[in-house]
């Protein structure tokens, strides 16, 4: 269901995007989904596909990327990954850490061709 | 190619790098402005279905009813039942619908803003839907996100649901009073919180033996006044 919102949002901000560019259309979108963004890579696709039509994306191929999850200790300077979400450091084990990446659902790119 | 000539049509490639949640951030930092606007504390309540929301606020309320101006914003997917429970009290409440939706959203609550007195209401709760997965993507441009967790629910929620727990202040561990009968180690699930999110508080009461619930009280109390006083420093 959740999928859904996230697809309406994409298509708002396509449609907002390709205003500048009369005569394009989309070919190819690329989506950065985190790997805790709390978005299903697999059901968003799903739900794209279906929803694309007679929006800027209906001719788009779709290509979802996973952007991995890592953290930084601000203690031990030391960057890592964790298989869950566990923001304590497996080096010094302290909880002064920041995640760097693995948290957002970014529209990465967009591959424009003209529409003719 | 094309079909005509057989040249190669030219290909370009943007880089975007947008948020696609970005109209709810938006929204979220409007919202979050209006409620300064009108020096209101607006707490985001989340939690699963039956984790004792609805009763959490019915005791809340009676204990800062006297010494607060409050309102509630109810999010279901049908039904005004939680709305009726909390109009009987006497605060301005207003209910959220949202059909099939399965959390509320920026924008929704900015609509409901414009149905309550703002300018009467000093603390205001937001009763997210009882769900532990979708409400954790959407900022309601509340100041302070709360995550119940009810004993029965078991202690293992917040490590299958970490989104939740990750983006919350406060996580309150609702219904105590059931810990005698149930397999639920409050250390055990406070640890698990910490590696989750280390800057979360974590809290344990019961709305109905009301064990804990002071604690609970003082930090809205102390929270409140804190926010005050940032928004005096931001106005000098």
């Amino acid at each position: 269901m959740h999928e859904y919102f996230i697809v309406q949002n994409i298509l708002k901000i396509t449609e907002e995007l390709m205003k500048k560019y009369p005569g394009k259309k989309i070919v190819k979108v690329v989506l950065l989904i985190g790997r805790y963004s709390g978005v299903e890579p697999d059901l968003l696709k799903s739900a794209l596909e279906f929803f694309k039509k007679e929006s800027p994306l209906e001719e788009a191929e779709i290509l979802i990327e996973i952007e991995d999850f890592k953290i930084r200790c601000k203690d031990c300077k030391k960057d890592f990954s964790k298989e869950k979400w566990d923001l304590s450091c497996p080096f010094c084990d302290s909880f002064n850490t920041e995640v760097i990446s693995g948290e957002k659902i970014l529209l990465k790119t967009l591959e424009l061709m003209d529409a003719n | 190619m094309c079909k005509e000539c057989g040249c190669t049509p030219k290909r370009e490639t943007l880089n975007i790098l947008e948020d696609i949640m970005k109209y709810n951030q938006l929204q979220a930092q409007h919202n979050r402005k209006r409620f300064e606007k009108y020096e209101i504390l607006a707490i985001n309540l989340m939690s699963a279905p039956g984790s004792g929301k609805t009763t959490l606020l019915e005791k809340t309320i009676d204990f800062l009813s006297s010494k607060y101006s409050l309102g509630v914003i109810e999010g279901d997917l049908e039904t005004e039942r939680d709305a009726e429970r909390i109009r009987k009290k006497g605060i301005p409440v207003f209910q959220i619908t949202t059909g099939s939706a399965c959390h509320l959203d920026a924008s929704l609550i900015h609509k409901a803003m414009h149905q309550l007195p703002l300018d009467k209401i000093e603390l205001l709760f937001i009763e997210n839907l009882g769900n532990l997965v979708c409400p954790a993507n959407y900022d309601l441009g509340t100041h302070l996100n709360v995550t119940l967790l009810s004993v029965p629910e078991g202690e293992d929620k917040p490590e299958k649901y970490p989104l939740i727990f990750k983006v919350s202040d406060l996580i309150l561990i609702t219904k105590i009073d059931l810990l005698p009968y149930l397999d639920f180690n409050l250390e055990k699930v406070g640890e698990s919180i910490k590696k989750i999110n280390p800057k979360a508080k974590v809290m344990a009461l019961s709305a109905k033996t009301e064990e804990g619930f002071k604690d609970w009280i003082e930090f809205l109390e102390e929270a409140y006044k804190n926010y005050k006083q940032s928004i005096v420093h931001k106005e000098l």
